[in-house]
């Protein structure tokens, strides 16, 4: 079956739902886009079934002129071991999360228009996946953020914005408000990121000649190009994938971003786009393997990032911000695994994320469903005799990530922590440190949600229904078992996951004694362990609902203010001093200039409205003009 | 040369300015308007001329430029090659269409 | 015995028909309802866009000139004149619906936009400088009455600003083209082009300095700062129809009139280009800085113009092959997606001051189809895939790029960032719920704009997802390294 009806059958179910949201009465518009993205995955697995050994390219239509070696750069997909793990992940997952959101969302006014964006969503991820040129992948990157954008801030009026109750009103107005300026930020920060992406097409185009990614691997081994150009295109890569995946510095938008709806968390901002930055770099493996200095960034990005994301985690009280924060430090650690170059160890841990991690949080959006909406942990607790199935679930889920024995975290981040280990001992100990925290944190989440008495308000919070129960099920499934696609040689295992993967990018194999390896497995067993028995004592001593390092962390280490300082406070300063300026002249100005009656800012107060001051701007910049080349040539001594 | 250049200009406003007499008088200080008097039937002092004149003032700008075109071409008719001849007429005939526009506007008509 | 100047028809025949239908206007405004002219001149501007298609070169074939190459009738001019010949149209067809209400519902509202048509398209085709200055004061002129014409102070506030300040703009263009013509001793493209090589260093010297005089004046006519003061005052003070006719039309011939002159004219003539590359700097500064402020969304969308000729010039600063193909595609996306932006405020506005940004909140729901193309102009406007406007940035700032100019291309990436905030807020504001009374013409939905915005959008939509379907015709570099002809 061709490649192009994995985004096209999403896209459809977009078009039909965005434009006749009417012919879609009551839940009809979420069964076909579900039915949508299951079509999609039954494709995927057909094509994975019949997968050869050498990868598929299926080109569409001619798309821009150059851009490609001699030819016309085309619209096509491109189909190896990589992209057909990440479209089965994209689609199993997601239609997973589909299913679950038709009962999730079955009460949202929007129902349909929600299940529209989510298609979407899907398509242009399979579109970034499957492309074949980095001008494809573009689009699809900026399509998942678009989409990304409009449901961060599918809230955007707030839960309760059509309430009778005018207090209930007003706060549903706020609330609507903090999720539109989320929406807002996490959009821009992916531009930022994204500006990255632009440059290093740019540059790759000036070096090579080529943006076709298939290309491009065959002309890097033989061009003779400056190793400092490569280098910067790298990092201009890693701009991108830093914006996409929430690594420092770019990362707070991530914890905002828990302002859309729980399946959203789970779908775009754990399991899939977010690791779409682990993917480009993977996908562009061939270059960084020629610029190490750009790869050590992206390793101690990755670490950096993994250690801010677990600290932050430590003292949150809201039960998405903890799965947020613990997400920023997974990606973290695909960065650490790509950047010491073991892309293997980074895209099974890419796989084994998107399980736990969309179980944990859809097993989160059941407990807020079942408490109607509250999200703080410190007033639950006690859940498992309320919810056992959903606790069960999330139970597997927080094994998996504290990398407990065989659990697939446990597999996953042992290759991470092995290949850090070979490439720095810094770098290994950050890790494991790491490690040691998510335990804790996890521990603590699980703790404070479901053991200990309950603390709600909510007299009878009831389990998930049958629809909700399926994903999680198999989802739990997923997370307990996947690790076993991967079990390393000294453990006896076939590492088949890295065979398969190996095909489409070359796997380092780090030489590390056997020995070793069971000493660094046995101290990462440890790590996780202890650090579940931590928040297990402090629990005990009913200490949990503090986590260490307070303030310092529920704040996740200031970043947010440390930006504001520098970026939006002067800006304001700024704004509002112009302001003052601008009132004082008003009264003079108001007779003449009635068409330029905007208000503050710099360059309408330039913009005053006299014909004379233009006039008088235009024969300066003239003269200036003049008068810079004036200096030029004397400065050139011409 | 430029340092030349640049200071003979700024020299030449700068003595004039503190060297120069400055002796204000009445028509020195008054409005330039090309002669009219402004404070007695300039414009701006409240005294009303009709649009017409305008209007009519720029018609005969207009026909003016026409005259100054033909002349010219009627001395050196004899020179020219029969393209001339068209390439007059289309000007004519540009002009006629302005003509008949005017003429249906009622700018003409004196009332 | 003087020689007749060789005078062919075919070159000529794009021009004649729009000057055709600019005099019926003049003549038969007397005797027949406005909108029958009005559909006379859309048909004559389909002729004459049918016989630019004509004049079409293929490989090999020498372009039509006329007037001994003073009118180039060559590949590029017909691209360039049948994008001003697409937005003269979108200006024609939102006129039928909202001149009335604007009090614009004159023949000579006809007659001036087909004047200023018949300049912008001398300028395209124009082969020489005194060609392209003829164009661009038939195009002033005549747009200098469209802004004024209609009655009220602030037209007249924006006719009188645009005529004051065009008329520095353009003393301080001829005073260029003088020097120009002082250094090389040539008005034609290629005598210019030709001369550049052997210059001594004192008619260089008058060369540059020519050459960044008609930078100035052609700054003042697509708006690069620090001479775009006049753009947001006269766009946001003249009708809106008026304004949509000025921001593409116009500018898309000041912009070809650039192309020919930098790009073909004074290609090999120094300095130039850094000199544009900081106005570029600044106006992207200015224009995406000063639109953030914006309340009144008219007013933002002129801003935004602003914004747009710094994207729009760097294109310029390509290499000739790579940055003519680059701006002949993005300046007919430009006129689309702002034709049909000013399109839906020309019909949704309740008075010609347009509407404020506020204004917009939840279109959707009571015109769904408006608020839709208006999403997706404003989506492409920031540049976002798969919109055209997207390839039109993309490809200008690949061919700054590649050209050496890499801060350039870092601060305009920069400044799309930026630019996506004010993009953004309307865009949001639109599908958002409303509980206020609508503040918009309740009646504004009406066929010929309905048409302008199916076609604008659909068209944007199309060539974002099949750039080559425009890009294809002007991919050819010899095209764009042959401005100034051989």
């Amino acid at each position: 079956m061709p490649l192009f009806l994995l985004p096209l059958l999403p896209l459809v179910g977009f078009a039909l739902l965005i434009l006749f949201p009417r012919l879609f009465p009551g839940k009809s518009g979420g069964w076909l886009a579900s039915g949508t993205v299951l079509a999609s995955f039954v494709i995927a697995v057909t094509r994975f079934l019949g997968q050869g050994d050498e990868p598929a390219r299926e080109i569409l239509w001619t798309w821009l002129p150059g851009m490609a070696l001699n030819a016309n750069l085309s619209v096509g997909f491109w189909y190896d071991q990589l992209s057909a793990l990440m479209a089965l992940i994209i689609t199993g997952v997601g239609f997973l999360i589909h299913l679950y959101s038709v009962s999730y969302m079955g009460h949202d006014r929007q129902f349909t228009r929600f299940f529209a964006f989510l298609n979407f969503f899907v398509a242009m991820m399979l579109v970034l996946v499957l492309a074949d040129s980095y001008p494809l992948m573009f689009v699809g990157w900026e399509g998942v953020g678009v989409a990304s954008y409009l449901l961060i801030g599918f809230w955007f009026s707030g839960r309760n914005s059509e309430a009778s109750d005018r207090d209930i009103r007003e706060a549903s107005d706020r609330e609507g408000v903090a999720n539109s300026n989320a929406a807002r930020k996490a959009f821009i920060m992916n531009r930022i990121g994204d500006l990255g992406f632009m440059l290093g097409m740019f540059l790759l185009y000036r070096l090579y000649g080529t943006l076709v990614i298939p290309e491009l691997a065959e002309r890097v081994d033989g061009a003779q190009v400056a190793a400092a150009g490569v280098e910067l295109a790298c990092l201009f890569l890693l701009v991108g994938a830093v914006g996409k995946s929430g690594q420092l510095p770019l990362t707070t938008w991530l914890p905002d971003a828990m302002a859309g709806p729980t399946p959203v968390s789970a779908l775009i901002h754990a399991a899939t786009m977010v690791t779409a930055g682990v993917y480009l770099i993977a996908r562009s493996h061939f270059l960084y393997d020629l610029a190490p200095g750009a790869s050590t960034w992206v390793a101690w990005v990755g670490a950096l990032t993994a250690l801010y994301g677990a600290l932050s985690a430590l003292n949150q009280h809201d039960i998405k911000k903890i799965l947020a924060y613990s997400t920023v430090s997974q990606l973290g650690y695909m960065f650490l695994a790509v950047g010491v170059g073991a892309y293997s160890a980074g895209v099974f841990h890419l796989l084994t994320h998107a399980f736990f991690k969309a179980l944990l949080f859809l097993s989160a959006g059941a407990v807020i469903h079942a408490l109607h909406e509250e999200q703080d942990v410190r007033r639950m607790g006690g859940l498992r005799r309320f919810m056992p199935f959903t606790h069960l679930t999330a139970l597997m889920g927080v094994l998996a990530i504290a990398g407990i024995p065989v659990w697939s975290g446990f597999f996953s981040k042992d290759a991470i922590l092995a290949a850090a280990f070979a490439a720095s001992p810094l770098l290994y100990v950050v890790g494991l440190g790491v490690a040691f925290l998510t335990a804790y944190y996890m521990g603590r989440w699980y703790f404070l949600v479901w053991r200990g008495e309950y603390r709600g308000s909510v007299a009878h919070p009831h389990e998930a229904d049958g629809l909700m129960k399926v994903p999680l099920g198999i989802l739990a499934a997923l997370a307990t078992l996947a690790g076993f696609l991967n079990v390393p040689t000294f453990l006896g295992g076939g590492h088949a996951f890295d065979d398969y993967l190996g095909r489409a990018i070359p796997v380092h194999g780090h030489e590390i004694p056997i020995s070793t390896e069971w000493l660094l497995t046995l101290l990462a067993v440890a790590a996780g362990v202890g650090g579940l028995l931590w928040a297990a004592a402090e629990h005990r001593r009913r200490a949990l609902a503090t986590g260490p390092l307070g303030a310092a962390s529920a704040n996740a280490l200031y970043l947010d203010r440390v930006y504001d300082g520098l970026v939006a406070a002067p800006s304001r300063a700024l704004a509002a001093g112009l302001d003052v300026v601008d009132r004082g002249l008003d009264g003079a100005l108001s007779g003449v200039a009635r068409n330029s009656a905007a208000p503050g800012g710099l360059f309408s107060r330039w913009q005053s409205g006299f014909v004379r001051t233009y006039a008088v701007s235009m024969l300066l910049g003239t003269a200036l003009l003049l008068g810079y080349w004036a200096l030029r040539t004397i400065g050139g001594g011409a | 040369m430029l340092g030349i250049a640049l200071g003979i200009g700024v020299l030449a406003v700068l003595v004039s300015a503190l060297l120069g007499p400055k002796k204000a008088s009445r028509a020195k200080l008054m409005a330039y308007e090309s002669g009219n008097d402004p404070e007695h039937g300039g414009v701006g002092t409240g005294q009303r001329f009709p649009v017409h004149f305008y209007l009519v003032a720029m018609l005969f700008i207009v026909f003016d430029i026409e005259t100054a075109f033909f002349f010219p071409l009627a001395v050196a008719y004899q020179k020219l090659v029969p393209f001339a001849f068209w390439e007059a007429l289309t000007f004519v005939g540009l002009l006629l269409v302005g003509y008949y526009y005017i003429l249906k506007k009622g700018v003409l008509e004196w009332t | 015995m003087l020689t007749p100047p060789d005078v062919a028809l075919a070159p000529l025949l794009p021009i004649l028909l729009v000057l055709a239908g600019a005099v019926s206007s003049t003549v038969l405004g007397f005797h027949l309802p406005r909108r029958t002219l009005t559909a006379i001149n859309l048909v004559l501007l389909l002729l004459s866009a049918a016989a630019m298609a004509l004049l079409w070169s293929g490989p090999g074939e020498l372009p039509a000139t006329a007037f001994g190459g003073s009118l180039r009738a060559d590949n590029a001019a017909v691209l360039l004149g049948l994008t001003i010949v697409a937005g003269s149209m979108m200006a024609l067809l939102v006129s039928l619906d909202t001149a009335y209400r604007a009090r614009l519902s004159f023949p000579e509202f006809d007659a001036m936009l087909m004047y200023a048509v018949t300049g912008t398209l001398l300028i395209a085709f124009s082969g020489d400088l005194i060609v392209m200055l003829i164009g661009l004061e038939v195009m002033s002129l005549a747009s200098y009455v469209l802004a004024t014409l209609q009655d009220s102070r602030r037209a007249e506030e924006s006719g009188l600003k645009y005529f004051l300040l065009g008329s520095v703009g353009s003393a301080v263009l001829i005073y260029g083209l003088a020097l120009v013509y002082g250094a090389t001793g040539s008005l034609s493209y290629g005598g210019i082009a030709a001369a550049t090589a052997g210059l001594t260093p004192g008619n260089l010297g008058l060369l540059v300095g020519g050459a960044l005089l008609l930078l100035a004046g052609f700054g003042f006519k697509v708006a690069l700062a620090p001479f775009h003061q006049w753009t947001p005052d006269v766009y946001s003070g003249a009708p809106t129809t008026v304004s949509l006719f000025l921001s593409t039309v116009v500018k898309v011939a000041a912009f070809a009139g650039m192309l020919r002159v930098f790009g073909g004219a004074l290609q090999n003539a120094p300095f130039w280009a850094s000199a544009l590359q900081l106005l570029i700097a600044a106006t992207l500064i200015v224009g995406n800085a000063a639109s953030l402020f914006q309340t009144n969304f008219k007013r933002m969308l002129a801003y935004s113009a602003v914004a747009h000729t710094g994207f729009l010039a760097m294109a310029l600063l390509g290499t000739p092959g790579l940055g003519g193909a680059a701006l002949g595609y993005y300046l007919l996306v430009y006129t689309l997606m702002t034709g049909a932006a000013l399109a839906i405020v020309a019909a949704l506005q309740r008075t010609e001051a347009g509407m404020n940004i506020s204004d917009l909140r939840g279109l959707y729901h009571r015109h769904p189809g408006y608020a839709v193309a208006l999403a997706a102009c404003l989506a492409s406007l920031a540049g976002l895939p798969p919109f055209a406007g997207f390839f039109g940035k993309y490809l200008a700032f690949q061919a700054a790029f590649q050209n050496g100019y890499v801060w350039l291309s870092i601060l305009a990436v920069l400044a799309s960032v930026a630019a996506l905030v004010y993009y953004l807020r309307p865009a949001m504001l639109l599908f958002m719920p409303d509980r206020t009374p609508a503040r918009e013409y309740p009646h504004g939905q009406r066929p010929a704009t309905n048409l302008t915005v199916a076609l604008g959008v659909a068209a944007i939509t199309v060539l974002g997802l099949l750039p080559n379907l425009w890009y294809g015709w002007l991919a050819d570099p010899a095209i764009w390294e042959l401005l100034a002809g051989r």
